[in-house]
């Protein structure tokens, strides 16, 4: 009966997502050596500014965790091409499955990752504002205090920024899969596209549209919607890739 | 410019190599079982005592709360005032006038030399002539009011020395006083969704006050140098 398949893939995948989130043990790894190199680049303050007059100077400066943001996002899209590699997608024939319960599993890994290192990303910034404060001389610290609507839509944004990069390393690793020339290609066609679009045009529009494309959007509700349609689109045309590597 | 950025590319590139080059073998030699999540859970812990330490921090140290934007502009508005009030000798009514230090010297003169400035010390000098305090110059450091990303920091504004000597009034530049805020806030993604934020440009009021060197001298000393007098 078909209603006795279904449970049984989906109790695969659970099974397979508890063992990936013991097995990528490394991938945790990664994550703290990068955040602590993360939390010391962040000593100096994502961004400041100055001024003076005569004998009076003033510094400001920004610590608002964005570096540490960056790292992470950087961290997610490497993490989720190493998944694609055959040490990792071997991991998976330890149990009775297929390419579809092994997708379904890593997504699921993948979303559990980004909200993990999401949460991460705002206790590291905490300890970066206690270092500041604990070893700086003569420092006013001031910042606004977050309402509980911007912690839970915040805390959805920064889990789907995270897991969107990986996304889209899932699917840069899946055509790596298919033909060692995408190592070569896709560096090829994202470099050089946003190259060809700032020479050609002399008014590169390709990165600053992407970017407002998400980081301008301030309904949480479109936000997700485009974060999960873009997403949905990688995975599909990773899993889709992955099936021609099956007949291959 | 453009080898910085190529620098700054190439160190990350670099660390990102070193850290997923090395992660896998180093967590399969010391991280072995129990002890990788032992590892994770440590660093968690860590993080969360941190972090929770980290809201013990007073919220501006300095005691004084940010303005809000509508009291920022009316201390604005009475810089203006405090500019246009101490020109025409009316110093004591403005609302934006912060009295950092007093002076009273004894002087017998009859002419008193002010200097242009004394190094990259600068200073506006205002003269106003008075009938009272025969044989006494009075002195008085003012400053409007400075905010830094709204917070006050007005009393931090450090007074130069004043002493006449031969006839001069000699001004001696202060130590060099620097101020730092820092300014914490959440991730990009926590201010997105929240009407009105916007981080890059969230340089609240900065508000830079004028100083004076204000001078009651008795009308009869005839004052030179590169001074202004009120009213005049």
């Amino acid at each position: 009966m078909m209603y006795l398949t279904e449970v049984s893939m989906w109790d695969i995948v659970k099974k397979q997502f508890r063992f990936k989130l013991k097995s990528f043990r490394g991938m945790f790894t990664s994550l703290i050596v990068l955040q602590i190199i993360g939390i010391l680049l962040s000593l100096n303050g994502d961004g400041s500014g100055g001024g003076g007059s005569n004998y009076f100077n003033h510094t400001l400066s920004y610590y608002s965790g964005n570096i540490l943001f960056g790292f992470v996002m950087i961290w997610a899209f490497i993490s989720a091409i190493l998944m694609t590699t055959r040490g990792y997608r071997y991991d998976d024939y330890s149990f009775v499955t297929d390419k579809m319960t092994s997708h379904f599993s890593n997504i699921l890994f993948l979303l559990a990752a980004s909200f993990i290192s999401g949460i991460t990303i705002l206790l590291a910034n905490r300890v970066v504002i206690l270092i500041i404060y604990l070893f700086q001389d003569n420092v006013s610290m001031t910042g606004q205090p977050l309402t509980f609507k911007g912690a839970v839509f915040g805390m959805i944004g920064i889990t789907l920024y995270i897991f969107l990069l990986a996304s889209f390393g899932y699917l840069a690793g899946s055509l790596v899969q298919i033909s060692k020339i995408f190592i070569m290609i896709l560096p090829v066609v994202v470099i050089g596209g946003i190259f060809y679009d700032a020479r050609l045009t002399g008014n590169p529009s390709l990165v600053p549209n992407v970017f407002s494309f998400f980081g301008m959007e301030d309904s949480i509700i479109l936000f997700m919607l485009k974060v999960l349609l873009v997403s949905g689109l990688s995975w599909f045309a990773a899993i889709l890739s992955s099936m021609k590597l099956e007949v291959k | 410019m453009l080898w910085a950025s190529i620098i700054s590319i190439l160190f990350i590139a670099g660390i990102l190599v070193l850290v997923f080059f090395l992660a896998k073998p180093a967590s399969k030699i010391f991280l072995k079982g129990r002890r990788g999540n032992w590892v994770f859970g440590s660093y968690i812990a860590i993080l969360f005592i941190g972090a929770v330490l980290s809201y013990l921090v007073p919220n501006n140290s300095s005691g004084i709360a940010p303005l809000s934007e509508e009291e920022l502009k009316a201390e604005e508005m009475n810089n203006r005032q405090f500019h246009d009030l101490a020109w025409k000798g009316r110093i004591d009514e403005a609302k934006g006038a912060v009295l950092h230090k007093e002076w009273e010297m004894d002087y017998e003169g009859k002419e008193l030399m002010v200097p242009y400035e004394n190094g990259n010390y600068y200073i506006n000098i205002l003269v106003e002539k008075t009938e009272s305090d025969e044989g006494t110059i009075h002195a008085a450091h003012y400053t409007g009011k400075e905010f830094l990303d709204n917070v006050d920091v007005t009393s931090k504004l450090p007074s130069p020395e004043l002493r006449i000597v031969d006839g001069t009034l000699q001004i001696i530049p202060p130590f060099p006083v620097e101020v730092k805020v820092a300014k914490t806030a959440f991730p990009y993604p926590f201010h997105q969704f929240t009407d009105g934020y916007s981080m890059f440009e969230n340089n609240r009021g900065s508000l830079y006050g004028m100083e004076i060197l204000y001078l009651r001298v008795p009308s009869d000393v005839k004052v030179n140098g590169d001074v202004e007098f009120v009213g005049s």
